[in-house]
């Protein structure tokens, strides 16, 4: 019973709203977040070495890290050669940090992800197109 | 189950570049040992905790693929290119017939294939054992030096050891010292005092060659490694202020030193350009205002043509738009090699680079310099375009280096 009532508000509610390309795709971002280069950047801000990367996406509850860490290296190395970061080594561990270039590219797509809507913004333009 | 030593073998397997196979085990025996330790501390025992460190790293095929193409060795073609150009352009100052200079260009394809191979060795060549052997280096410079100095031929004043074919000369010594200095900036460390006590002995030795043009060139290349050196900015500033002094006071002490005339005039001309060897002076001169776009063939010059003054000589029978070619090629050889030095970031292979970079544009800019009479004439020889052994050899250990340093980039 309240499911239908449910439904049938959610249609009445969005009826009026424009359901674009755009929030498809911010909504599928949302969600299956892959793991991304954007976000391996963006833990690069402060030195980590690539243990603590892997123990930081375990924290963070990202299911592409488990049973596939190795892949973390791959990247870093990858993203090493494309200078987006730098690598140092301190007795045996190697740091890695956000080059300049890196810095330019993660504030890039930030910026990217910036534009696409979320889906608060969805409501709220469900809520004014209604009024 | 495999264990670590398994999991990094495996891995190893499929990276085809050996030299890139020592940083990858060490990053991925930190990273597994790490994990491990976090297994027992949670309850685990030894085996089942290295085990479930290993699971946890995933495939080691797929890590090794990814690897593998990551670490191939890579060549700069980019800088290879104007390489191969440069050496070529130094046949072009012995191909007109009015220099009579046919009989250089046999032993000319000598030297070019000399500096290629050497490059090619320097490129395969891992860098990183040279850091063991800078006292080696320092050493070895030393004793060329007093061979040298109790040589017995002698180009020009300059003093060097000849027997049979063989011959050892000044300049062969500038390489040893700047891999030396290099390791001694980057890895040993050394103390600022023992430094100035090392580049002093090389000064002195550059002084009984009495070769301004080596010294000079040593001299820049020390100075630049210093400078690119991880010493505080105070150290540096305070070693400039003390070389300023020195130079200053030095001068000063000429204008009041009871001087002969001659020798007077010989000081003068290290500051004032154009006063120390008219003929010379006055022919740069006269060529510079003649020069057409597409060159003429009518005035021959015979000191130097080929060696000191041969961009001169390439401007003159070629014209002004092939000397800019040639000057452009060098041009890109010096940015390529500093655009190489932007993302290295291991300081000894940063100073290697340094120091060849410094030598290689001292001698351009110097060169072209001379041709607009801003500074005094001298015996400085372009990289790869003068006729000689030195040029292109000097040359070539810092393409060479440069390429070593290159391909070894992913993993250093």
């Amino acid at each position: 019973m309240t499911e239908t009532r449910f439904k049938q508000a959610m249609k009445n509610q969005f009826k009026k709203v424009q359901f674009t390309e755009k929030h498809r795709e911010a909504i599928r971002k949302g969600i299956h977040e892959e793991f991304s280069d954007q976000m391996l950047l963006s833990m690069l801000q402060t030195t980590r070495t690539g243990y603590e990367l892997t123990q930081l996406l375990y924290t963070n509850n990202k299911q592409t890290v488990h049973l596939n860490e190795g892949m973390i290296y791959a990247m870093l190395h990858r993203l090493e050669q494309q200078q987006l970061v730098v690598s140092e080594w301190q007795e045996n561990e190697k740091r890695y940090v956000l080059s300049n270039k890196g810095v330019k590219l993660l504030t890039k797509l930030n910026k990217e992800t910036q534009k696409l809507p979320s889906i608060q913004q969805l409501l709220k333009e469900a809520r004014y197109a209604n009024d | 189950m495999r264990t670590i030593k398994d999991y990094i073998q495996h891995v190893k397997g499929h990276i085809r570049n050996k030299e890139a196979h020592d940083s990858v085990e060490k990053e991925l025996t930190y990273h597994l040992a790490k994990s491990k330790q976090a297994w027992q501390e949670n309850g685990y025992n030894e085996t089942d905790a290295e085990q479930q460190a290993v699971l946890e790293m995933g495939n080691a095929t797929n890590l090794g693929i990814s690897l593998n193409q990551i670490h191939q060795p890579k060549i700069d073609w980019l800088l290879v290119i104007p390489f191969l150009l440069a050496a070529m352009c130094s046949f072009l100052p012995l191909l007109p017939a009015e220099l009579s200079l046919r009989d250089f260009i046999m032993r000319n394809i000598v030297i070019v294939i000399v500096g290629i191979a050497v490059a090619m060795f320097l490129m395969r060549f891992d860098f990183r054992k040279l850091v063991r052997c800078s006292t080696h280096m320092y050493i070895l410079a030393c004793l060329l030096f007093l061979i040298v100095l109790n040589g017995n031929a002698a180009i020009n004043g300059v003093i060097f050891f000849k027997a049979g074919p063989l011959e050892i000369q000044g300049w062969m010594t500038l390489p040893l010292f700047l891999i030396a200095f290099a390791g001694f900036f980057a890895k040993q460390k050394k103390s600022l005092w023992s430094l100035l006590v090392l580049y002093a002995i090389g000064v002195y030795f550059f002084m009984r060659l009495s070769d301004i043009s080596l010294l000079s060139t040593y001299t820049v290349i020390v100075a630049t490694l210093f400078f690119a050196s991880s010493f505080s900015r105070k150290h540096k500033l305070a070693i400039t202020a003390a070389f300023s002094f020195l130079f200053v006071a030095f001068i000063g002490y000429l204008m009041v030193a009871p001087l002969e005339p001659y020798q007077l005039v010989r000081m003068k001309t290290i500051y004032t350009p154009g006063l120390e060897d008219s003929f010379n002076v006055l022919f740069i001169s006269t060529v510079m205002k003649d020069l057409t776009w597409f060159g003429s063939s009518s005035q021959t010059f015979a000191g130097g043509a080929h060696t000191d003054f041969v961009l001169l000589t390439i401007l003159q029978t070629y014209g002004i738009i092939a000397g800019v070619i040639v000057v452009c090629i060098l041009g890109f050889i010096i940015y390529r090699i500093a655009h190489t030095l932007g993302f290295i970031h291991n300081e000894y292979a940063r100073l290697l680079i340094l120091g060849g970079l410094a030598f290689l544009t001292t001698q351009i800019v110097y060169q072209i310099f001379m041709l607009f009479g801003l500074v005094p004439v001298m015996s400085m020889p372009i990289p790869f375009i003068s006729y000689g052994l030195f040029p292109m050899l000097l040359g070539s250990v810092a393409i060479g280096l440069t390429l070593s340093i290159y391909r070894r980039k992913s993993y250093i």
